[in-house]
């Protein structure tokens, strides 16, 4: 089986937009796990459904909320491209923006798990042998926690992955910028005999989930060595 | 001192102490589950904040509410050791000890090597928590504590996880501990046993306040203190000093303020004074010297107080110099042998009273 240019363009974007997303969403998801996971405040339950919300919204929504809030017409949109000059409508860090956004709500929640799942006695006593907020975070949840996010990171590549309705939405069916396996595989089946190009797409978007899969398989066994409570 | 005086109320609870001990040695804090114990250890180590009051360790004071100080647990430098150990699971045994020594904000403090030793963990350093057993676990704690250089040992019931024969490997653990590494302990705890053992200074906390305290060997051997004097097993805690090598007929003799007890068996060496329990109900009270009697211990004492508990059992105080024992009695006997303070008798005590290993009829060095 040998690809096109234009196919192998489709699996580099896709990987490029999967990348960028987890770049942003990862951290993004990994403070938003350890507030909800350990803060009690005002609006905790109203941060925690925003947070759920792309899970429940159809992805075209959020690509169309996207567009209304980062669109050039938008207030960031407007503001990002008179101040920066930078532009999301139709990139490839769009399209991260746009995945990122829809695998949001699940990374959050793995994370948020294994984050709860930690006795918080253990940080109570790193505390008492000395140490200070962030070298507990860093040297006792951060490690604790490492499990749930690689298994986050993952689950949040595959979804980046094969996000379809947010990205078309915001950034539209760009070639080599916006244009995903998922988009790529949609215009070739809209295309008068491109099923054996979707096929074969088909088959590699297979392919890199099942090693993602694996890979996260062996990140958790990994990770296993030791549990979360002895 | 360590001086403590703080409240917390917490939905129904009401938590308020005040006490004063020495800052040496091993403070134990005794009462039932309920009793706001652990609650008090958690506002020693700042997991939870006093409403009012203060606390200070020596001239360090970790709370003072009115003047707006109430240390968080990382400036604290409590050595905190709860019940499961809580080893860092992500960690080796070697990484869990060195946690705390790398964050000490202290320069002097035991040494890793002294530590190691004297907890016997030197085999461990490589393995991880979870393939310790629970005995090993507690060791790691204790050293990882240790060797943050705390200046108070705060142990919440670190044995109440273990089986009994590794209770007493870590009680002797403790025992040297207190005398190895010159850190004040405050040891959580609701077994007498342990008290017994290892306590210099008792606070009986009850319902959230403290009903007694002081000196160990005073408290024991009195006929009223609260929550000690009704249970059956209570006594009287003796400070003997070994006197000689093995006497002649096979027993070992120690040395009570001038009278001599005899043991059937001892690990004190020869000079080392230790401590003794005595149940109220191995003690019989004879008014003249018998005669013709297996009990070789027979010590002339006077009688203190007299307490009749209520229960059909009546405690009497003998005092023996500066020290202390306690008879349990029917009130009957009380009445045919004409009880009352001040009167001279004899207390007899088998020799093998004070002889079991564990349990409560404990010989410690000490």
């Amino acid at each position: 089986m040998t690809l096109s240019d234009p196919e192998w363009l489709a699996v580099l974007t896709s990987l490029s937009v999967a990348v960028r997303a987890l770049a942003f969403t990862l951290p993004l998801a990994i403070a938003l796990g350890w507030i909800l996971a350990r803060k009690k405040f005002p609006g905790r339950a109203l941060l925690d459904a925003l947070v759920h919300s792309p899970l429940v919204l159809p992805p075209v929504v959020v690509g169309y909320g996207l567009l209304l809030i980062f669109g050039v017409q938008g207030p960031i949109g407007r503001w990002l491209d008179s101040t920066f000059d930078l532009r999301l409508v139709f990139t490839t860090t769009g399209a991260a923006l746009a995945a990122g956004l829809v695998a949001l709500p699940i990374m959050v929640r793995t994370i948020r798990l294994s984050l709860e799942a930690i006795d918080p006695r253990l940080e109570l006593a790193a505390r008492c042998l000395g140490a200070g907020t962030f070298d507990r975070f860093v040297s006792i949840t951060l490690p604790l926690a490492l499990p749930g996010i690689s298994a986050a990171a993952v689950l949040g590549f595959a979804i980046c992955l094969g996000e379809f309705g947010a990205v078309i939405t915001f950034a539209a069916n760009v070639p080599g910028e916006t244009q995903t396996l998922a988009l790529a595989i949609y215009g070739a089946l809209q295309t008068p005999g491109g099923e054996a190009v979707a096929m074969k797409l088909a088959l590699i978007s297979m392919a890199i989930a099942l090693l993602a899969l694996l890979a996260a398989e062996w990140l958790g066994r990994r990770a296993q060595r030791w549990g979360n409570r002895p | 001192m360590i001086s403590v005086d703080v409240s917390l109320k917490r939905g129904d609870f009401f938590l308020d102490v005040r006490f004063e001990v020495p800052a040496t040695g091993c403070t134990a804090i005794f009462g039932a589950s309920g009793s706001g114990k652990s609650t008090l250890l958690d506002l020693m180590n700042g997991s939870l904040r006093a409403d009012r009051g203060c606390l200070s360790i020596g001239d360090r004071v970790l709370i003072d509410i009115e003047r707006g100080i109430d240390l968080p647990p990382e400036q604290r430098a409590t050595g905190w050791v709860p019940q499961d150990g809580l080893l860092f699971p992500h960690l080796t045994v070697s990484e869990n000890l060195d946690f705390g020594a790398r964050r000490s904000r202290h320069q002097r403090g035991p040494s890793r090597v002294q530590v190691i030793d004297t907890l016997g963990i030197g085999s461990l350093l490589d393995r991880w928590p979870r393939q310790l057993s629970g005995g090993e676990r507690q060791r790691v704690a204790l050293g990882r504590a240790l060797l943050a250089n705390p200046s108070i040992l705060l142990l919440d019931e670190p044995l109440a996880a273990l089986d009994a024969p590794k209770k007493n490997e870590i009680l002797g653990l403790l025992d040297r501990i207190k005398h190895d590494f010159s850190i004040p302990s405050i040891y959580v705890t609701h077994s007498l046993a342990e008290v017994l053992r290892l306590a210099d200074q008792l606070i009986l906390l009850d319902c959230g306040s403290v009903v007694a305290g002081g000196p160990v060997h005073d408290l024991l051997g009195r006929s009223d203190t609260p929550l000690l004097s009704m249970r059956n097993d209570i006594g009287g805690l003796l400070s003997l000093r070994r006197r000689s090598t093995q006497s002649e007929d096979a027993g070992f003799e120690a040395d009570l303020d001038g009278q001599r007890v005899y043991l059937p068996s001892s690990t004190t060496p020869t000079g080392e004074s230790f401590r003794a329990y005595v149940p109220a109900n191995e003690v019989i009270i004879a008014t003249e010297m018998p005669k013709g009697l297996s009990v070789r211990n027979v010590l002339r004492g006077k009688i203190g107080r007299i307490r009749d508990r209520g229960d059909g059992i009546v405690l009497v105080e003998i005092e023996l110099g500066a020290q202390r024992l306690l008879s349990a009695v029917t009130p009957a006997a009380v009445r045919s042998l004409d009880l009352v303070t001040g009167l001279e008798v004899f207390a007899l005590v088998k020799s093998v009273a004070l002889d079991a290993p564990a349990g409560f009829r404990l010989i410690e060095a000490g």
